[in-house]
């Protein structure tokens, strides 16, 4: 099952040095909302190509490989390809040139916005990414919550990929039917059950340690510079885009 | 269920956006320490059920658990479906990062629902309320992705091919597939931990004690 | 004053399970206690209960003299460190590291005092190589000292451990043996809550026997003789005792019995 795998290939490239490493990671993921949102905004499906190279080529010199992008595109391609099929339809009679353009213009957006986010994520290790969450001003108790999920994530994808083993192991085939649907029912909530009694340990192991809602984390790495130069740099690139798009005469 | 980056228009998603904030004010308001731990293992358990597969046709659909955690969250289930879609598109490129807004409210808002149906028909057995409470999540998330897409563009609803009409044809098979598994899920949470309501409610017995 | 003091304490869980039913002992200050029982027998419940964690539904609780309560609470948890049975309900940070600084951290220690015991807490459990993996996929063996490590950074005065032998290789037994010493005699209180018999006998001072919620024996070591008693509670004899059932002297660990063995061929 492929996607048991994904979150192993998070960390793989956070190790690397590059540009986007050495990023402070809460102006990066500020600078890449507001590089998303901009890419959103815009209208020309021919711009919409351009961010997407943009995004493309950030990946690509933060040392991301080519062909690990694009294994993370399969994942959205089939649903864009569907997507253009019933938009190029139309009425539903031949292809539709209006629909077609629709079509490619979500979809550069859309991967432009995948691009960005492998990219935000793959450049630094996970815990990084989390540790930046806790660095912002941000309510302490749902980061809070978004920490455990995290690691509990990794918890609960153990125990479903141990459980799929020991079906498989007797035998057990997922169709739609009852059965699965029942079989995974009772898996979903007795794996529930020993989460929310594991919930209620945790509380307690976290109060053990001194816990009392308030969430303190060690000192974000200073912003220099440079850190500053590639957030205008960015913001910079995406607004040439929209006046770009909105018609401004450059 | 999730729709991505690009595919709403900008009125739509910046709307959608605000009141999924509120929504989120609201969900974790009065928020306690003791909370956070069942909130974020419900986060988690939303984004791990999109890895039960199971097949059919070329595709396969996987269930969602909208009503689960609504019926095990009450009022905080957006804020775990927030924290799970927030996982799912760092992690998988799941959904995307403006939508974040647009896909909390497709599957947050019939949580809560769910969620208040299933204290609503405490008279009844758990397996039909469950099943409901699966169902209605299911089918609010869908009509919520429809109108989202409607609002957006009338493209997406032209023809027999029409986006719209795909969306609501894969999701049918959903339908099911989660009522009965919520449903399921249920009986099972409800014979072994029947104080297990939601947080408000459990709150509200331990006062009363 | 002592340790801790727990008179008469019940406590029955949400769905009815009967886990303490009138539980007294005392464990004067220094002391190497042991909390001996099988499974379901009640001792983590028991555990959870020194720091405040359960309150006793009946019965009294005095931990370093006093009875904690509110905001108090707080100083009773910096002074009373507790490892937990199942290292997944401690660890919850992205990597080793973060997640042992968080005891430290909610002390609201300046940031190189916290560094500063997180290396040293590492180090005390070999595990400074692990600092910056995440919890989730180190062995059992790993996240188990990664958990005593986040407890040991808190430098608490009395120490509670859940279990802490389970899961770990044999030579980690011998280090944690090592380490438990080196804690205590640095002046720590420490309690400890096992099924290895083995483990208990060579290392403490004192031994509780817990069964079905009930204290059924409370002495020093030599009530792991008391082969009735032992199978009253469901445990086996230490290995051990079992192998010197009939010699006029029990040894209490390996190098003694040693000494058994080579004066009797040689006499
Ligand atoms: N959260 C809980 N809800 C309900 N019952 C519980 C809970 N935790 C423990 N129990 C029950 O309380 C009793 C005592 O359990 P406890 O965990 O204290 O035993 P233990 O001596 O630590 O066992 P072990 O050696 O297996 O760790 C058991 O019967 C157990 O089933
Ligand atoms: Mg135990």
């Amino acid at each position: 099952m492929s996607t048991l795998h994904i979150q192993q290939e998070v960390d793989t490239y956070a190790g690397l040095d590059s540009w986007m490493h050495r990023w402070e990671p809460r102006l990066k993921i500020g600078a890449g909302l507001v590089f998303v949102v901009g890419v959103v905004l815009l209208q020309s499906p021919l711009l919409a190509a351009v961010a997407l190279g943009i995004a493309v080529a950030a990946a690509v010199s933060s040392r991301l490989p080519l062909s690990f992008l694009i294994t993370r595109w399969l994942w959205v391609l089939p649903f864009l390809a569907i997507m253009a099929l019933s938009l190029s339809m139309g009425g539903g009679l031949g292809a539709s040139g209006e629909g077609l353009t629709l079509a490619f213009l979500v979809s550069m957006k859309a991967l432009t916005a995948l691009t960005i986010m492998i990219t935000l994520v793959g450049t630094q290790p996970l815990s990084a990414l989390m540790n930046a969450f806790t660095q912002m001003r941000l309510p302490h108790l749902p980061v809070m919550a978004l920490l455990l999920a995290c690691r509990y994530l990794f918890c609960f994808r153990d125990e479903l990929q141990v459980r799929q083993r020991a079906f498989a192991a007797r035998a057990f085939q997922p169709k739609p039917n009852r059965r699965t649907v029942s079989v995974y029912g009772e898996t979903t909530a007795s794996m529930l059950l020993g989460a929310l009694d594991r919930s209620e340990q945790v509380h307690r192991a976290m109060v053990a340690r001194g816990f009392d809602g308030r969430l303190r984390t060690s000192p974000p790495r200073a912003i220099n510079y440079t850190d500053l130069a590639k957030g205008v740099f960015s913001v910079a690139s995406v607004t040439l885009l929209l006046l770009v798009d909105r018609g401004f005469p450059i | 269920m999730h729709i991505a980056d690009g595919v709403l228009g900008t009125p739509v998603v910046a709307a959608a956006a605000v009141v999924a904030a509120g929504t989120l004010v609201y969900a974790a308001r009065g928020m306690k320490s003791e909370d956070v731990p069942r909130v974020g293992l419900l986060a988690a358990a939303f984004f791990v059920s999109s890895l039960f597969r199971i097949p059919m046709g070329i595709t396969s659909v996987h269930p969602v658990l909208i009503g689960l955690t609504g019926v095990m969250l009450g009022r905080r289930a957006p804020l775990a479906i927030f924290l799970g879609l927030l996982l799912q598109a760092m992690l998988f490129g799941h959904g995307g990062l403006t939508t974040l807004g647009v896909n909390t409210l497709i599957m947050g808002l019939p949580a809560l629902f769910a969620g208040w149906a299933f204290a609503a028909t405490r008279r009844y057995p758990v397996l039909p309320r469950g099943f409901m409470a699966g169902v209605v999540g299911v089918i609010g998330g869908t009509l919520l992705v429809v109108a989202f897409l409607s609002l957006s563009s009338e493209m997406y609803s032209q023809g027999p091919f029409s986006l719209i009409n795909l969306v609501l044809l894969t999701h049918l098979p959903i339908v099911i597939i989660e009522g009965f598994l919520t449903g399921f899920a249920a009986r099972l949470l409800y014979r072994t931990r029947p104080e297990v309501l939601g947080i408000e409610e459990q709150r509200r017995e331990n006062r009363a004690e | 004053m002592n340790a801790l003091e727990i008179t008469d304490l019940h406590y029955t869980y949400p769905d009815g399970t009967k886990a303490l039913d009138g539980v007294s002992l005392t464990i004067p200050h220094y002391a190497r206690t042991v909390l001996l029982g099988a499974n379901g027998s009640g001792k983590s419940t028991l555990l959870l209960h020194t720091n405040g964690l359960l309150p006793p539904k009946r019965g009294r609780v005095q931990v370093l003299g006093q009875e904690w309560a509110g905001n108090d609470m707080r100083r009773l948890r910096e002074r009373v460190g507790m490892v937990f049975q199942d290292p997944d309900d401690q660890l919850f940070a992205t990597t080793v590291a973060d997640d042992v600084a968080f005891g430290p951290r909610n002390l609201g220690l300046d940031e190189s005092t916290v560094q500063e015991r997180v290396h040293q807490a590492l180090n005390e459990l070999e595990i400074l190589d692990l600092a910056h993996r995440p919890p989730h996929n180190l062995s059992l063996g790993q996240k188990k000292r990664a958990a005593i490590a986040g407890v040991l950074a808190m430098q608490p005065e009395m120490l509670v451990l859940d279990e802490p032998t389970a899961s770990l290789d044999p030579l980690a037994v011998r280090h944690l043996t090592t380490l438990l010493h080196t804690l205590h005699r640095q002046g720590r209180t420490i309690i400890l809550a096992t099924h290895n018999v083995d483990f208990a006998y060579q290392w403490a001072d004192q031994v509780i026997i817990l069964h079905r919620g009930q204290v059924l024996a409370s002495g020093d070591i030599t009530l792991l003789q008391d082969e009735a008693l032992l199978d009253k509670a469901s445990l086996e004899p230490p290995l051990l005792l079992q192998v010197f059932r009939d010699t006029p002297h029990r040894p209490r660990n390996t190098a003694e019995a040693n000494q058994i063995i080579r004066n009797t061929l040689l006499s």
